[in-house]
């Protein structure tokens, strides 16, 4: 019997019965289209080309660590997000490490300059180990030997496959993340894990790119590229919005979601510098569908001035923004507060919105 | 400029002392970006373009030109 072509996610299965027709030749009779089990996974990112891209990157410590400014702030951000969770974490993973911003930044003092406080001992001080993991060994490891290693417990360790968490479920007190999730192909199963590998009422707080993220270098080079070639081709990743991460949350069956949304608007002197610093962070194109090889150089030259003309900033230079969301999810666990059932509410909202200036 | 720049370095820097021509073109397209098709802002481009190639060549025959006078005065000694 003829072997069946097997069509992406649908297989089709052929009935064992043929009829023979007169002539003798024999002909399938029936086709059941059967669903695949699961979820179709799609692929959008190379990973592979993502893992060559950080090991570069990272291969020149000195380069790399010029551009850590939006990692090292964004990690910042996540960091005082962190101050509000006010309990011990035996044990936390730094999921998409980078090169260890995040543990860097824990062993900070006083990371809320508030006046009216007083000043906050670092982070490391509630946390006995962490465990940060990274698919790029030279870029987890590019910082292993600086001092502020001596000042927690931290634990490197180099993931296989970033989309195949290898810990045993309950196993952390709290997960961060911080600008890697954006180069996940599939979302939903790495969100689905770390709820897994939380240990019950833990926190899974993450910063990722999303939503309009470099908008202005899409469109620069959309309309060179349309202008010079007659056509476009993917050079700047698809994002997740802000709603779709709600959803996706609350698909991986997090409790008490917060998201929010943090735009860093960074200048640079020409869209090539932009483009160099991207490099450098390992940010590069990595879209499994992108015309391999460089940019064209005529697309390069005309895309500068669309991006002056069209965003460029009155003192002549080019801003780039990049759009942080930030989630924050707990996993369900014994005595944690839900929200109150529907209808069981006291008091009117109307009330207390006009209130007493009604009277 | 040194020759060793990386590559991107130097053509960023030929393309900015280009801002004349690049501001004709990137107005031109700015002018009307829902219809921009292929070759639509063609005269503007080609000036920016020999402007580009003319100062890339004048930096590269400068370095050449100077690796000559090195080697010459070096066989003179």
């Amino acid at each position: 019997m003829k072997s069946v072509p097997r069509i992406s996610a649908l297989s089709l299965t052929a009935s064992r019965h043929t009829i023979s027709t007169r002539a003798g030749h024999s002909i399938f009779c029936r086709y059941y289209a059967v669903q695949a089990p699961g979820a179709p996974t799609l692929e959008i990112f190379n990973k592979h080309a993502k893992y060559l891209q950080k090991e570069r990157a990272a291969s020149n410590a000195e380069a790399s660590r010029r551009v850590d400014y939006l990692r090292d702030e964004v990690a910042t951000r996540l960091c005082e997000r962190l101050l509000f969770i006010n309990r011990s974490l035996p044990h936390v993973l730094d999921l998409g490490a980078n090169a260890c911003h995040i543990s860097r930044i824990l062993t900070l003092s006083n990371l809320d300059p508030d006046p009216s406080l007083p000043p906050a001992p670092p982070l490391c001080n509630r946390i006995e180990k962490l465990t940060a993991a990274d698919a790029s060994p030279t870029m987890l490891y590019r910082d292993a030997s600086l001092p502020y290693n001596n000042d927690l417990n931290i634990h490197r360790e180099v993931l296989n496959d970033p989309e195949h968490l290898p810990w045993e479920p309950n196993t952390f007190d709290a997960v961060l993340s911080s600008l890697s999730l954006h180069w996940i192909n599939d979302l939903p199963s790495v969100l689905a894990q770390v709820e897994s590998i939380l240990k019950p009422d833990g926190p899974f707080l993450a910063a990722m790119l999303g939503g309009d993220s470099l908008y202005e270098l899409r469109t620069s080079l959309q309309l060179a590229e349309m202008e010079r070639r007659g056509g476009v081709s993917p050079r700047v990743s698809p994002l997740a919005d802000v709603r779709d991460v709600g959803g996706l949350l609350q698909r991986a069956r997090f409790k008490l979601l917060t998201v929010d949304v943090d735009d860093i608007i960074v200048d640079y002197p020409d869209s090539f510098a932009l483009m160099t610093d991207l490099q450098a962070m390992g940010e590069s194109n990595a879209v499994l569908g992108r015309e391999p090889g460089p940019i064209p150089r005529d697309v390069l030259l005309a895309a500068e001035p669309i991006y002056r003309e069209l965003h460029g900033n009155e003192d002549g230079t080019l801003p780039a923004t990049f759009r942080l969301i930030y989630m924050i999810g707990w996993k369900e666990g014994p005595g944690q507060k839900g929200p109150l059932e529907r209808g069981s509410g006291q008091t009117n909202m109307k009330d207390i919105l006009e209130g007493n200036d009604k009277k | 400029m040194p020759f060793s720049a990386r590559p991107v370095e130097r053509f960023a820097r030929a393309t900015a002392k280009c801002g004349p021509e690049a501001a004709l073109y990137g107005k031109c397209i700015v002018a009307d970006y829902n219809h921009v098709h292929k070759d639509k802002c063609l005269t503007q481009f080609l000036r920016l373009k020999d402007c580009y190639l003319v100062r890339w060549l004048r930096w590269h025959l400068s370095e050449v030109s100077d690796e000559i006078d090195m080697a010459q005065s070096a066989l003179r000694k």
